[in-house]
């Protein structure tokens, strides 16, 4: 088949394509149902679709999912904003100012490649098994990625957009909040929805190794009672959990910054 | 917009809006110093279309920028605004780019990129109403809330002109601001150029390689060139008010022009 | 925005000296950092130790007392062993991961049924938070080392995989038609024709998913202390000994900072001949 030929072969309507794309899914989860009432899959620790589906729901029941989920999707998100906060003010900072970034970016650089798991123990013994500690790392997760892509954003204003200022004599203030910002904003969206997964992660960790509260001490729980049709149900909701939350922040976007997203969509051609 | 301010200021000082002399530029390339204007030295009167023409490089960007104030000349040099020394961008000057696209704040609808100026500067209420009658001139109300990608290279040229006008300047600088644009959006621009110039009676330094535009729109053309370069002609444009891109184009006086400028070119360049 | 200011005698005002477009570039946000940059972090440890010095803290030992206790681990509490178990698992799932995420990034990039079947799956699976599957991992396999590897390699493997399908599905048309016009067989044509073009791909998914790999590695080890750094870092969070976590932390640092410099290496070399790649 020509190279022309192909490329009109591929072109498929989206919403088909997504019905498609869950046939998958749906005949494993069906696959996997009847194997199991039949007996046929060996491993008994594997629990059914249905198993599982019996678990959510009478952890529903009791209020254990909520209160789980509640407690990391809050912790995530507080962190997120906190750290996130400071990231975007260091970033400024950095990005601005040529002497702020040539005396510090190198210490910037040294402690945002260590992995921030390794400060979770520190955390622990400072604030022992608590919800301050699961939030204290979250935040410290998510300031590195949005420091960094505020910086670049921000540095990164044109050379045409600098002279525009000073023909308009701009002052500071005006000069970082209507131009330096907003040519920041697709990188520190980027960065957020980075650091929102990383927040997600970190906290979860946290409860395993730290906090006994929140949806990783229900795992590790779940685990030492050997009851994997709730762990199932915990790890697949958590998943859903990401993309919901990756999907409302791409939604908060549009809602709030509309002209990024149309110069974005219309510059990269999707229409995310 | 109000004629009556640019008026008095014509009436009231027979003072130049620009008046430079011995200006020279130096640039400090990776290579070593580069000089690109010596001794400059023209003046420019209120309420005139003066046009700066010369070929591409010559350093008109350059000679325009200085004006804005947005570069400092060399030492000697002298650059007077309205009979004041020029210390950076002034208030009664504003500068339209050539590149509008790159120029413009993509982010911002219409309406907010010719407000851009005004922002913290005047209450609301004027601003919108300084905002609506730029808007208006430029014939671009409808768009009001549109993004720039969504205008025409043309229209997007006329919101950076609003943007430009929105701030009452006494002096407009233009840089090749129709270079980017077809040959009919050019002349259409061309002649709102003239009719905004009317209402307002601004002062325009328009820089264009096109000898055309110059003499079309001008009062006066001086011709830059050479490298260092310099004015190496100065030349009145005796032609009828209003202009016409048909009958004008057809005026004798239009062709006299027309050829004196470019015996000015061919002159340079030998 | 930090124009130079450098005013002429004539000009007392802030508009900058005339700069050809081809002047010197300004070292700024994007070009590498400049030594003087690590002043920050001196300065708080030499400030940290002069205080710890005066004062005993539980949680902010100086640096001092991490070298010591860190060094009491190296001589007789396996250090060395825990730094070589992580590394090892690190290396491991990096290999491990790129040959599965690249073989399953050309299978589903070249297939645009395959695509269409399992793309949403893999959305799903690529937001899921890897660390969630080391309790399943523990129930299933135990606590071993093969367990650390099967939640490592499954985390790692989707930058990999997405950067691979990405250049799979980009691979240049026309190329595939060089293939029919020369008649290459297929294995001929998958070596001389599909793995140098997703080589990119490949190079960009690695560089990504190896700093990830050494956090997933981390996370396991910190998560269920089987082995490694991460079980030492576990223990001394539950002795309190801030000193000795202070201390690891560092040597996970290094460790961290010696595979991205690497990493950045290996990549400059790769790149040096290609335009960017997407």
């Amino acid at each position: 088949m020509t190279a022309v030929a192909r490329s009109q072969r591929r072109a498929g309507s989206s919403s088909l394509n997504w019905l498609v794309g869950l046939i998958v899914p749906v005949a494993l989860i069906a696959a996997w149902q009847i194997a199991k009432s039949a007996g046929a899959l060996p491993y008994t620790n594997v629990p059914s679709p249905l198993q599982i589906w019996d678990a959510a729901v009478s952890l529903a029941r009791d209020g254990q999912l909520q209160g789980n989920f509640g407690h990391t999707i809050a912790v995530c998100l507080i962190g997120w904003a906190i750290g996130s906060a400071i990231g975007a003010a260091a970033g400024v900072a950095l990005g601005l100012s040529r002497r702020v970034w040539s005396y510090s970016m190198a210490s910037v650089d040294v402690l945002r490649s260590i992995p921030a798991i390794s400060f979770i123990p520190i955390a622990v013994i400072i604030f022992l098994q608590t919800t301050t500690m699961e939030i204290s790392i979250a935040a410290w997760v998510s300031i590195w990625p949005v420091a960094v892509s505020t910086m670049t954003g921000v540095a990164g204003v044109s050379a045409e957009h600098r002279e525009l200022a000073a023909s308009l004599r701009l002052n500071w203030r005006a000069q970082v909040t209507k131009l330096a910002l907003p040519t920041a904003l697709p990188k520190i969206q980027v960065a957020l929805r980075l650091a929102l997964s990383g927040a997600l992660v970190l906290a979860i960790v946290a409860e395993i190794v730290g906090n006994p509260h929140g949806v990783g001490y229900a795992l590790v729980n779940a685990q030492q009672q050997s009851e994997p049709a709730e762990m199932f149900a915990y790890i697949l909701l958590t998943g859903v959990v990401g993309l919901v939350l990756n999907g409302l922040l791409t939604l908060a976007y549009r809602r709030l910054a509309p002209g990024f997203h149309l110069a974005e969509s219309r510059r990269t051609g999707n229409g995310n | 917009m109000s004629t009556s301010a640019a008026q008095t200021s014509q009436s009231a000082q027979p003072v130049q809006a620009f008046s430079c002399a011995g200006l020279s530029v130096e640039y400090q390339l990776r290579t070593g110093p580069l000089r690109v204007l010596e001794n400059v030295a023209f003046s420019c009167a209120p309420g005139e279309f003066l046009s700066i023409l010369g070929p591409s490089g010559t350093g008109k960007t350059t000679l325009l920028r200085i004006l804005a104030g947005l570069l400092a000349p060399g030492p000697g040099s002298s650059v007077m605004f309205e009979g004041a020394p020029l210390a950076g961008p002034n208030d009664g000057v504003a500068i339209v780019f050539q590149d509008y696209r790159s120029s413009l704040l993509q982010w911002r609808t219409v309406r907010k990129n010719v407000a851009l100026g005004l922002e913290g500067r005047v209450a609301k209420a004027e601003r919108d109403e300084r905002v609506n009658a730029a808007l208006d001139l430029v014939g671009l109300s409808a768009r009001a809330e549109d993004y720039p990608w969504q205008l025409s290279g043309g229209m997007q040229q006329r919101v950076q002109i609003a943007r430009a006008l929105v701030l009452r300047p006494r002096v407009l600088l233009m840089d090749e601001p129709f270079g980017a644009l077809d040959a009919m959006t050019k002349t259409q621009l061309q002649d709102e150029l003239q009719r905004v110039r009317e209402v307002t009676g601004a002062t325009v330094v328009f820089v264009t390689h096109d000898v055309d535009e110059a003499v079309y729109l001008s009062d006066r053309v001086l011709v830059l060139s050479g490298t260092p370069a310099r004015v190496t002609t100065e030349l009145d444009v005796d032609l009828p008010s209003p202009r016409d891109q048909v009958t004008t184009k057809e005026d004798p006086g239009y062709l006299r022009a027309r050829h004196a400028v470019y015996q000015a070119l061919k002159g340079a360049h030998e | 925005m930090a124009t130079d200011v450098q005013a002429s005698p004539s000009a007392p005002s802030r508009r900058p000296p005339a700069r050809g477009r081809d002047a010197r570039p300004r070292r700024g946000p994007g070009g590498t950092a400049p030594l003087r940059g690590l002043l920050p972090l001196v300065v708080l440890l030499g400030v940290w130790q002069l205080i710890g010095l005066a004062h005993q803290s539980v949680f902010f030992p100086p640096p001092s007392q991490w070298i010591s206790q860190t060094a009491t681990l190296a001589s007789g509490g396996g250090l060395w062993t825990a730094v070589r178990q992580t590394l090892v698992t690190f290396v491991l799932s990096l290999i491990i991961a790129t040959v599965i995420g690249t073989a399953l990034g050309l299978l589903i990039g070249r297939s645009p049924l395959l695509e269409r079947l399992l793309g949403p799956l893999l959305e799903f699976f690529r937001f899921l938070p890897g660390v969630t599957l080391v309790p399943l991992a523990v129930l299933f396999v135990g606590y071993t080392q093969s367990m650390e590897l099967y939640v490592v390699v499954f985390g790692a493997i989707w930058p990999v995989l997405l950067q691979v399908r990405l250049a799979a599905r980009e691979v240049d048309p026309v190329l595939l038609d060089v293939r029919s016009a020369l008649r290459l067989s297929r294995f001929d044509a998958f070596r001389k024709i599909m793995l140098p073009s997703v080589a990119p791909g490949i190079m960009l998914g690695v560089v990504i998913t190896a700093p990830l790999t050494l956090v997933l590695a981390l996370v396991v080890e910190v998560s269920t202390q089987v082995s490694g750094i991460g079980r030492l870092l576990e223990t001394a969070q539950q002795s309190f000994l801030a000193a000795e976590v202070f201390g690891l932390i560092v040597i996970v640092g290094v460790i961290a900072l010696a595979i991205n410099v690497l990493l950045s290496l290996i990549s400059a070399r790769l790149f040096r001949y290609r335009p960017s790649s997407s």
